[in-house]
């Protein structure tokens, strides 16, 4: 049969369950608005009975476990949109800057600056006995020479911002790795020791979350608990080892390596894949394109010029206008600097004459890239769309993406979320039940002075 | 569903966010006045825009240049007329020494005809600005030299002749001069008048044929007049189609690039009335919790 103070031993237990309850809500609500965090649930277990004569005794309840409230499969589609994302974001901001390098539409574009200098010659046929319009001539040309230095110094500038970028971003992801290495093993030893190394966790997926906006990343549990994190089949975290990565340049592409085997890893995705996808494919093509403009500008303009004749006796012929051969180097020859009069306008040594000064001017219609089908301006403007239409796609994909991942944070956040409402309604509920177990100890020592009295 | 605090403010902080950033940009479209400020407002767009701001471009470098052409016509239109009256002074007076009772006379007219001379061979070196507008494509070299003892007019050996062709639309270029050999049929005009002046001072009569070739010259001069008047009159009317071209381009390109104000200071307010909305219901809903009513 029972005695009283099994009753007292019960009442205890129910106050202390109560009391890692009440813990448990005041943590969750302290860390409502933390990163990553899991709201985390108490369950209690009755507690093994005592067998009487007249049958099982019930001794009360336990708390078996501290649950965290969580569906892995929302954290794997969060990582993976994530990583989407981070590409995206990255590709828009850089492509966004290229942007501003053009410049265009505006009156100082290269567009501009193509016009007033195929317009410059165009002038001088109109007078071709003044010096003023020569004059006129070198300036603009010495502009767009100017644009075309301007443009392609900016995008080396970018290139070696990215190349620094790059690495920063190579040290987060080696941090992070790390980070989720140690706490790899410490989940493996907590879990061993039975203790449900809750919070721990909850860091480990965040670190893993912010990992996967760098660059794609596969995730697997082991039987144990510990992660592996894998980039293209290389696993770079395990428990307490993980692989540092480093950039290496060859010529104008950087490749991310595993500091371990020295293997390429495939980085596709996030950030960082955004960033090499960049700085190796997309600013080589722009370079390649402006370098393509600037030789086709050079050698058209001076294969007219050279056959063209300026002012003297007898008239000078032959002379290049252009020196250099892309958009770096392009430049004016000096020679007609020093001598305006070399400026070819004439097509047969007479000044009066303007045939070279006008077919110059008509060059800016003349399809002569391409395979001869698109003009030097149809060329730059196709150039300036392309650019646009990718900033466009770049910022339409990352407004899907963001849009996608606020979609699974709230689904995240509905199943693992803090919510306060029902914090406090837990509070109310064991505070109750607190309450009542006190109460019961209350009763029970009255109970013990009625016996005591009694003596 | 659960819905939890941090997800609602979540959700309305990206609502308001969304709102304000479309009002960002409506409002510096609407205050630049242009719709298309980057190339990713409008990467196609952007393409037409450099295309008709090209094409605009050299349409003002047309109008320039027809402009000058014209007024190179104008001039050499003057200058022709200019010569015509010298002929007909010059016809006058042969035509008065033609009758032989004005013989004593004649030395004075030797002395006009002398300085319609130096009037004529100064027309023909005309310049405008820099050239010398009959001199063809020899623009620098003055086309006719008058001997310092006026027994001869020369030619610029290097020609006289040449057509400057100046560009006026894409593809389109016009003659813009009429040259020497055209204008004065090299140096006869001047060879004539010469001859009748040295008939003069020998003290005979010019041959009265003198008279009709003065009169042939007369009308080629005024033929060539009032071919550099139609020149003109060409490049004026080609003018008016250039500007017309340029208001339409010019229309052209506001319609691609320029903001439709009424309608962007529309799309303002819609936007500022749901910024509005938003943050009236965030702070209505999200201060309430479960606690607003536990005593």
């Amino acid at each position: 049969m029972s005695n009283l103070s099994t009753v007292l031993e019960t009442a205890r237990r129910a106050l202390m369950s109560h009391r890692v309850a009440m813990d448990t809500v005041g943590h969750n609500v302290a860390n409502a608005e933390t990163p990553g965090y899991t709201r985390q649930r108490v369950n209690f277990e009755a507690t093994p009975p005592l067998r009487t004569s007249v049958g099982f005794l019930g001794t009360g309840v336990t708390v078996s476990s501290i649950e965290r409230i969580r569906e892995q499969f929302i954290d794997t589609q969060i990582r993976s949109t994530n990583d989407a994302l981070g590409k995206a974001k990255s590709q828009h901001t850089v492509l966004s800057q290229v942007e501003a390098m053009i410049n265009e539409p505006s009156d100082t574009g290269l567009s501009s600056q193509l016009d007033a200098f195929f317009n410059a010659f165009q002038a001088l046929s109109v007078h071709p006995e003044e010096s003023a319009y020569r004059n006129a001539v070198l300036q603009q040309g010495n502009l767009l020479t100017q644009t075309f230095h301007q443009f392609n110094s900016n995008l080396q500038q970018l290139r070696n911002d990215l190349e620094n970028d790059v690495n920063t971003k190579i040290q987060t992801i080696n941090s992070l790795s790390k980070k989720i290495s140690e706490l790899d093993l410490q989940i493996i030893q907590s879990s061993a020791s039975g203790v449900e190394p809750n919070d721990l966790r909850d860091q480990r997926d965040y670190a893993l979350r912010e990992l996967s906006e760098l660059v794609r990343i596969n995730v697997s549990e082991d039987s144990q608990g510990a992660a592996l994190v894998a980039i293209g089949g290389t696993i770079i975290a395990s428990k307490n080892e993980y692989v540092e990565l480093s950039a290496q340049k060859n010529g104008n592409t950087i490749t991310i390596i595993s500091n371990e085997s020295g293997r390429q890893l495939p980085v596709q995705s996030g950030s960082l894949g955004g960033i090499l996808e960049i700085y190796n494919t997309t600013i080589p093509s722009y370079i390649e394109k402006i370098n393509t403009l600037a030789s086709a500008l050079i050698t058209n303009v001076n294969n007219l010029h050279r056959s063209g004749y300026g002012i003297g006796t007898p008239a000078p012929t032959g002379n290049d206008f252009f020196v250099g051969s892309s958009a770096h180097d392009i430049g004016i020859n000096q020679d007609l600097f020093d001598n305006p009069n070399l400026v070819a306008a004439s097509g047969n040594g007479q000044t009066g004459d303007n045939s070279t000064a006008v077919a110059l001017s008509n060059l800016q219609m003349l399809a002569v890239l391409n395979g001869n089908s698109t003009s030097i301006p149809q060329f730059y403007s196709a150039f300036v769309s392309e650019l646009g239409t990718a900033i466009n796609k770049s910022a339409n994909l990352e407004t899907t993406q963001s849009l996608i991942l606020s979609q699974l944070d709230v689904q995240r956040s509905s199943v693992s979320g803090v919510s306060i409402d029902e914090e406090m309604t837990n509070m109310i509920k064991y505070q109750r039940a607190f309450e009542a177990s006190a109460r019961m100890i209350t009763t029970v020592d009255e109970m013990f002075q009625t016996i005591l009295n009694m003596v | 569903m659960r819905i939890t605090e941090s997800s609602m403010a979540a959700r309305y902080m990206d609502s308001i966010n969304k709102t304000r950033e479309r009002i960002v940009n409506l409002q510096s479209q609407t205050a630049a006045g242009k719709r298309v400020l980057k190339v990713s407002d409008d990467p196609q767009g952007t393409a037409l825009i450099m295309h008709l701001k090209s094409l605009i471009a050299a349409n003002e470098q047309y109008i320039s240049n027809t402009q000058e052409a014209q007024s190179f016509m104008e001039t050499t239109t003057t200058t022709l007329d200019q010569i015509s009256d010298v002929l007909i002074s010059l016809k006058e007076i042969t035509t008065r020494a033609t009758n032989g009772s004005l013989s004593g006379e004649y030395d004075s007219f030797v002395t006009q005809v002398d300085e319609y001379l130096d009037e004529l061979v100064n027309l023909a070196n005309t310049k405008s600005s820099l050239r010398y507008i009959f001199s063809g494509t020899n623009i620098l070299e003055q086309p006719f030299t008058l001997a310092a003892d006026r027994s001869s007019v020369t030619v610029n050996p290097n020609g006289i002749t040449g057509t400057v062709r100046i560009p006026i639309a894409e593809g389109l270029q016009q003659d813009g001069n009429i040259d020497g050999q055209e204008a004065f049929q090299g140096s006869a005009i001047f060879d004539l008048v010469i001859r009748i002046r040295d008939s003069l001072s020998a003290g005979s009569s010019p041959d009265t044929s003198d008279v009709t070739q003065l009169d042939t010259m007369l009308n080629h001069v005024l033929t060539q007049s009032s071919r550099a008047g139609l020149m003109a009159q060409q490049l004026t009317n080609h003018l008016s189609y250039l500007e017309g071209q340029s208001t339409s381009l010019k229309s052209m390109l506001s319609n691609v690039q320029d903001t439709d104000v009424a309608e962007s200071i529309t799309q303002l307010q819609e936007n500022q009335l749901m910024l509005q909305a938003a943050l009236n219901i965030t702070a209505q809903i999200l201060p309430k919790t479960l606690l607003d009513y536990l005593g």
